[in-house]
């Protein structure tokens, strides 16, 4: 709903509006950890990515960080991740349980980051169903691109937060954190989701093989994805409040996050197209 | 209660007079319409003292019984003198003629042209419907509040933006009154244009400072806008057709001198060239603006006159059947004048203002709809007492009932609605003022201005409150049945301001004035936007409060052909209001505890100069000024500069009358670029490019700088002909500068691994052509 406004607000002001590149000198800022990584109720590698953060202007891949130490411990038992190539650290010793909380430790040249993060229920999936809009009218595209309508029932405990992902044959298509939806339950807790536009796949052919991922994350991760949008893509100028750093939730001033998740599946063949549904536009 | 004792010992000495005998001259200046003028000045020459007419165009003046030249005079006007033999009270209605139907040979008199020099007000700006008209306008929409920002101590939120700041305050902190009524979003296409219809716009009258005791509710300062009454001698037409909207206004006499109507409207007209689509979801698309304005006014009797006004106005945004949008204003304003002695006017108002939004999106399972509105009913009193011609009293009181229902969201769908509502708790407020204020000229030199204002604001039930820890997380909630009162809060705000007239050409003034909010506008954005909800005060958030002191001195030189003035202030604000870093203030039930509350304060000096009279009139305006803030929990504690500080900032605004018919006006402004939050570093996470941003509003948007101009050509003016046009050609950003709107960083789209900083700019050049009648 709030996207639809910020799409609307951005349509009218912008309408009329040009760019064009611009020379601004920029301070230093001083170098941070930054972590990335999650850990899953499933049974698969654990993965936490460390690198440091840069100046903004220093256009090249993030410096990553090695010799690290790294463990998850989920309170009673503590696991040591393994660096596999530089600052990428992972264990497959361990699958997450829902309703325990996860503490991620890095000790890394001379400093202790820590984090905590507990691992929410997912509810079920009952089905799938594929959904194309009617854009004829308006432009002509080869391109198949087909929205992914969810039904399931959303449990009656407010609070929940979900984060959807796709993959198509077997490939992850929402790699990019911008082409994961995500939403919380204000509108819809307690009720039954009948066809929710959850992904979309582009160029898909019949008989492609789709798994939707539905993911339960926790509010602060909700929070922190909602502000990195905010921060890049959804960044409205002067019609938005001043900008700040999305707020993460690892110690000791370093950037990223760590996410317990639970984790439901579902996949589908992209069926004939007589069985895709139409969406209206509203 | 010092204050107060004060006040009224002050009072009581004035109304002690000597038992010579006296008598009171009052009544109304009007012009030639029948339009009565407010500000006019009513000046006694061989006493050197005079008076002027109220917002309602009457004056009293008592004098001691004998032979006297009153002069009435009024900017633009010719000066009228009228001989009296004083020796019983009189009534003169008097009848002001324009100046400029005999521009070529006007005679500047003598006396009370001076009026900006003498008066006690301070920290005051006055514009005229007609000089707004002659400013230079973006797509040639003349704009009261656009006329406004190029005033010294006055800003423009953004580029093309009718939002406005005064002396470092905020947005919010403007009280807009339109014929009294409260107006709560004064713009309209997301803040390009203001809800303002020139043509139906008598007075304008912006308080930076020294704000009337009669006024409150507001920190920074009055924009009182009168609406025209409708002419009393004829039937007159005046509109125009623009780049984007047209305009009518219609108005005449029912009974000649005795009962007026006037009838205003305008509406935006992007949307109808859809409508040329031969595409029938195009045609159903629409994006406009309309306004219309509504006066009446009836004279039942010397002493008594009604007047009922009103102001109607939405936006409306509409995308096929997927998704509307519309808000705007009502106001309805109901007036009473009653004179109860040639000594004593009154007034009494009722007042009706609401501001409301709906958006609405589909229709099936999925529909959804979001309301929020804003309702005030104020009930005001007012009487103006003039004892002698040494002080005018004002007193009055009055009460305003709020009711807020900031927003409502539910699905629209029927028994299959997936949706559930959400809903913004509803609450409802009173606010009373009373108010006292004497003008007291001490000596020939020597005048002072005190007023005290007290003020009561009461959140009442039906309410649910939500009690917050110390960390601002919701730990419980209260819920108080209707018409509970649960929480007062009250203040006593002194206003005080002196003028001493070192001669006619100079004098000194200073004044200082203490100012509440009680109401307070959850954005958090520069430019703000038609969604934004008020909200009270309450046990969460404590009213705002500012302390501002003013020194100015005032300077007219070649007969009062200009006009300068330099004034410092220095503001200072508590409880001011900022937001959590990502705040969500949109639907958020919990908004009170997104708030962050601190300090600000600003200072400056306001240069300017003027001129009124002549062929080439105009103003140049600078200010040097600062405005900073501390706020606890924003920025980790430390100073920062507000997002409305530009330190200098300059306009200067020409007019030249080439001939009768031609006439050219240019404007230029300029101002320090407004600070911003940049990025100095990134991070990467899921594949983007994060940035970490400095100290809020460490950096600058680059200095802001432009000029327009406007070529007006008026018609043949012929004895016989009524009708009368002009043809407006407006140029904005003359000079095609690409100000920058906003400063985008973000990745290449070809290497998303490169980041680079981007302009973007709203308004290139932009032509316009309007075309003006009236009849």
């Amino acid at each position: 709903m709030k996207k639809l406004i910020y799409i609307t607000i951005a349509f009218i002001v912008l309408a009329s509006a040009c760019t064009e590149s611009l020379d601004v000198d920029l301070d230093s800022a001083h170098v941070r950890l930054v972590v990335q990584g999650s850990i899953s109720d499933e049974l698969k590698t654990h993965q936490v990515s460390l690198t440091k953060s840069a100046d903004y202007f220093s256009n090249r891949p993030a410096d990553r960080v090695t010799g690290a130490t790294v463990t998850i411990s989920d309170g009673e038992n503590t696991f040591n991740l393994t660096e596999i190539s530089d600052g990428l650290y992972e264990t497959d010793t361990i699958i997450g349980e829902i309703g325990k909380t996860y503490t991620l430790t890095i000790d890394s040249e001379g400093e202790t980051y820590t984090s905590s993060c507990y691992l929410n229920y997912c509810a079920p999936i009952d089905s799938i169903n594929f959904g194309y809009y009617d854009w004829s009218e308006y432009y002509e595209t080869n391109d198949t691109m087909l929205y992914i309508l969810l039904n399931a029932l959303e449990p009656e405990t407010p609070g929940d937060f979900y984060l959807w992902n796709v993959y198509k044959n077997g490939v992850l298509e929402s790699d990019t954190l911008h082409e994961v939806y995500f939403s919380d339950d204000i509108f819809v807790n307690g009720n039954y989701m009948y066809d929710v536009m959850v992904q979309l796949v582009e160029d898909v052919s019949i008989g492609d093989t789709i798994t939707l991922e539905m993911q339960a994350i926790t509010e602060e991760y909700y929070n922190y994805i909602t502000q990195i949008m905010t921060e890049t893509i959804w960044n409205m100028g002067p019609l938005d409040g001043p900008p700040a750093n999305p707020a993460g939730n690892i110690s000791n001033g370093a950037m990223g996050f760590f996410l317990a998740y639970s984790v439901e599946n579902i996949t589908s063949i992209v069926p004939e197209e007589d069985e895709w549904i139409l969406i209206e536009w509203y | 209660m010092k204050q107060l004792s004060i006040l009224f010992t002050l009072i009581f000495i004035t109304l002690f007079s000597f038992s010579q005998e006296k008598h009171t001259i009052s009544g109304y200046v009007k012009d030639e319409a029948g339009e009565e003028l407010i500000g006019a000045t009513i000046y006694i020459q061989s006493l050197k003292t005079g008076t002027v007419t109220n917002v309602y165009g009457f004056y009293s003046i008592t004098l001691i019984a004998g032979n006297y030249n009153i002069d009435y005079s009024y900017i633009g006007c010719e000066t009228q003198t009228k001989k009296i033999n004083l020796n019983q009270n009189y009534s003169f209605n008097i009848t002001l003629i324009e100046a400029s139907k005999t521009i070529d040979e006007v005679v500047i008199t003598a006396e009370r042209k001076n009026e900006n020099v003498v008066k006690t007000e301070m920290s005051t700006m006055k514009l005229q419907a007609k000089d707004i008209k002659r400013v230079p306008a973006l797509f040639g929409e003349v704009d009261v509040i656009k006329t406004l920002q190029l005033l010294p101590g006055v800003q423009a939120t953004g580029e093309g933006f009718s939002g406005f700041n005064v002396r470092g305050g905020s947005p919010d902190q403007n009280l807009i009154l339109f014929d009294e009524a409260t107006v709560y979003n004064a713009s309209h296409l997301m803040g390009f244009f203001s809800v303002f219809n020139n043509d139906a716009i008598k007075d304008v009258k912006l308080y930076k400072g020294d704000i009337p005791a009669q006024y409150g509710g507001r920190l920074s300062s009055l924009l009182d806008i009168r609406m025209k009454e409708g002419n009393q001698k004829k039937f007159q037409a005046t509109g125009g057709l623009g780049t984007i909207s047209s305009r009518l206004t219609l108005e005449g006499p029912i009974i000649e001198d005795k009962w007026s109507v006037l009838v205003a409207g305008r509406r935006t007209y992007v949307d109808l060239m859809l409508l040329l689509s031969s595409d029938d979801a195009v045609k159903s698309n629409k994006l406009y603006f309309y306004d219309l304005n509504l006066k009446t006014n009836y004279k039942i009797s010397d002493k008594d006159r009604i007047y009922v006004s009103g102001y109607f106005g939405r936006d409306v945004f509409k995308f096929g059947d997927m998704f509307g949008f519309d808000w705007g204003n009502y106001t309805l304003t109901t007036r009473w004048n009653h004179l109860f002695t040639e000594k004593l006017f009154s007034n009494f108002s009722f007042i009706y203002s609401k501001y409301d939004y709906i958006m609405e999106s589909g229709t099936d399972a999925s529909g959804f709809k979001w309301t929020s509105n804003l309702e005030d009913y104020k009930l005001k009193a007012d009487f103006n007492y003039y004892p002698n011609p040494n002080n005018t009293i004002k007193f009055g009181l009055e009460a305003i009932h709020h009711h807020f229902n900031p927003g409502f969201a539910r699905g629209t769908g029927d028994s299959t609605a997936m949706y559930n509502s959400l809903e913004m708790p509803e609450s409802s407020a009173m606010e009373y003022a009373i108010y006292l204020s004497n003008e007291h000229k001490l000596t020939n030199k020597l005048t002072l201005n005190y007023g005290l204002r007290g003020s009561v604001f009461q959140n009442m039930g039906k309410a649910t409150v939500y009690n917050f820890d110390d960390s601002y997380q919701k730990i419980d909630s209260t819920t108080y049945k209707s018409w509970d009162i649960f929480n007062t809060f009250y203040g006593l705000e002194p206003r005080l301001s002196l003028n001493y007239t070192i001669n006619q050409r100079s004098s000194v003034k200073a004044s200082y004035s203490r100012t509440k909010q009680y109401v307070h506008l959850a954005s958090n954005s520069t430019a703000g936007s038609p969604l934004d909800v008020w909200l009270p005060s309450s046990p969460n958030i404590d009213p705002q409060l500012a302390n501002q002191a003013a020194i100015g001195y005032f300077r007219n030189f070649l007969n009062d052909a200009y006009e300068t003035s330099i004034e410092i202030y220095y503001k200072d604000m508590d409880n001011q209001i900022d937001f959590r870093d990502h705040a969500d203030l949109m639907l958020n039930p919990e908004l009170e505890g997104e708030f962050r509350v601190g300090d600000a304060w600003s200072y400056g000096a306001e240069f300017f100069i003027r001129k009124q009279q002549g062929k080439f009139t105009g103003w140049i305006s600078y200010t040097l000024s600062k405005a900073e803030r501390k706020i606890p929990e924003i920025n980790s504690g430390k100073v920062y500069s507000s997002s409305y500080d530009r330190p200098h900032n300059i306009a200067i605004v020409g007019m030249y009358d080439l001939t009768k018919r031609w006439n050219i006006a240019a404007t230029w402004v300029y101002a320090t670029g407004s600070p911003v939050t940049f990025p100095t570093g990134r991070y990467e996470q899921g594949n983007m490019i994060i940035p970490i941003y400095s100290d809020r509003n460490s950096y600058r948007m680059p200095d802001y700088h432009r000029m327009d101009l406007s070529i007006t050509l008026k018609s043949k003016e012929k004895p016989n002909k009524r009708l009368k046009n002009e043809l407006n050609v407006s140029i904005y950003n003359i000079y095609n500068r690409h100000n920058a709107w906003m400063i985008y960083f973000g990745p290449d789209e070809d290497d998303p691994t490169i980041t680079k900083a981007e302009k973007v700019y709203v308004f290139p050049i932009i032509p316009s052509l309007t075309w003006n009648f009236y009849f």
